[in-house]
């Protein structure tokens, strides 16, 4: 029996662990991974205290760190949740674990288009990872599909590698750092096509062709390309959990106050699946809530929650 | 003792956890870096029909992917 378990190693789950083993607690971090999405940035320079990491070595700390305090680890995949009552039960198919609180940090997965061939040609030219296959096209030309931040890092990562990088946003402008658009502005390989999106992807046995409509004008291009990173943003994993009872928003979040309780009793969420910025500073500031007020839960429980905002 | 090549490329985070994975059930390996070397990767795209890392090969039965449960089947652990 755990004092607390925690779904999901990303960053949200691995701080609170560290705060809930360092205030004592019975604590296991249940995850198919540790690190989640930031071990797929190759370098961090927004952490503030660390001027430039890989995500894969900030969440190695981040493990570390709380593994030297007593928090176990648990590689499975989850499978159900019971979560009403005293007693809280995590499944996995590696077994069950029981617990007298929980803290949901399942974060997100990236999202799909949704468009004719994207799924048949995925690993054959469609990707959603620029770290982990960009190197296979190498002087090939490419694709990058979206106008956020992780975007423009792919293009940025593949301007050095590829012959040319087609980069295409749905808007008419980058939702991303000024920083990091004047970076893709300076690169000479690489053609913004704006107000646009993907509505076909071609090609057999792999990727040939991807066939573009630009959603002002109606006019539709094909773009010859070998490769395409798809970065449009996450989708919060929360069906287990919400099969469970917790609440989610409108917006498909987790449903968390300030104190980063759920709507479920002895329950909390923290990091990207309850919404909000996705920045791994968030994530670690709402793990430390999450876990210390775990710990209010348990040890004292006449004591009102504290509203840290 | 069963054959094990580890196709990958460099700061692909699951190519790495495949990786440390093996190290940590003490099971030996061949890896390649196919960002690096242009032969092999042709190899992996062959062997698996695609071009996403990690590619597993474990005595010519491939895995595309850190499919845990596979590997633990293929073997034994």
């Amino acid at each position: 029996m755990y004092d607390v378990i925690i779904c999901g190693g990303g960053p949200a789950g691995l701080t609170a662990a560290l705060y809930a083993s360092r205030r004592n607690l019975k604590t296991i971090v249940v995850s198919e991974d540790i690190g989640g999405q930031i071990n797929f940035a190759l370098e961090v320079e927004n952490y503030p205290g660390i001027e430039k990491v890989s995500g894969i070595d900030l969440t190695n700390t981040m493990k570390k760190q709380a593994e030297s305090f007593g928090t176990e680890f648990k590689i499975s995949k989850i499978i159900g949740m019971e979560l009403q009552g005293e007693i809280k039960k995590i499944k996995t198919i590696d077994g069950d674990l029981e617990s007298k609180t929980v803290i949901i940090s399942t974060g997100a997965k990236h999202r799909t288009l949704g468009v004719a061939g994207e799924e048949k040609l995925t690993g054959k030219g469609v990707s959603y990872c620029t770290t982990c296959d960009g190197p296979m096209f190498r002087n090939k030309k490419v694709a990058v599909v979206g106008g956020g931040d992780a975007a423009l890092a792919a293009v940025v990562y593949l301007a050095d590698m590829c012959e040319k990088i087609y980069v295409i946003p749905r808007r008419d402008s980058f939702r991303a750092e000024e920083a990091n658009i004047k970076l893709i502005e300076s690169k000479s390989n690489v053609e913004k096509i704006m107000d646009s999106e993907p509505i076909k992807f071609i090609g057999d046995p792999m990727l040939e062709r991807i066939k573009v409509k630009n959603k002002k004008t109606n006019e539709e291009k094909e773009l010859e390309v070998s490769g395409c990173f798809i970065e449009v943003g996450y989708v919060p994993t929360t069906a287990v959990a919400q099969s469970a009872g917790v609440e989610l928003k409108e917006t498909g979040h987790i449903k968390v106050n300030s104190a980063m309780e759920t709507t479920v009793s002895g329950v909390y969420a923290c990091g990207d699946v309850t919404g909000g910025l996705a920045q791994v500073a968030v994530a670690v500031g709402e793990g430390a809530i999450a876990g210390t007020n775990a710990y209010f839960y348990i040890t004292k429980p006449e004591y009102k929650t504290p509203d840290y905002h | 003792m069963s054959e094990i090549i580890v196709y990958s490329t460099q700061s692909c985070p699951w190519c790495e956890r495949v990786k440390n994975y093996l190290k940590e059930k003490g099971i030996a390996f061949t890896g390649y870096d196919v960002g690096a070397d242009q032969e092999k990767a042709r190899e992996m795209v062959q062997k698996s029909g695609q071009m996403g890392v990690p590619v597993i090969d474990i005595d010519g039965v491939i895995i595309v992917g850190f499919d845990k449960h596979k590997i633990d089947l293929l073997l034994d652990l």
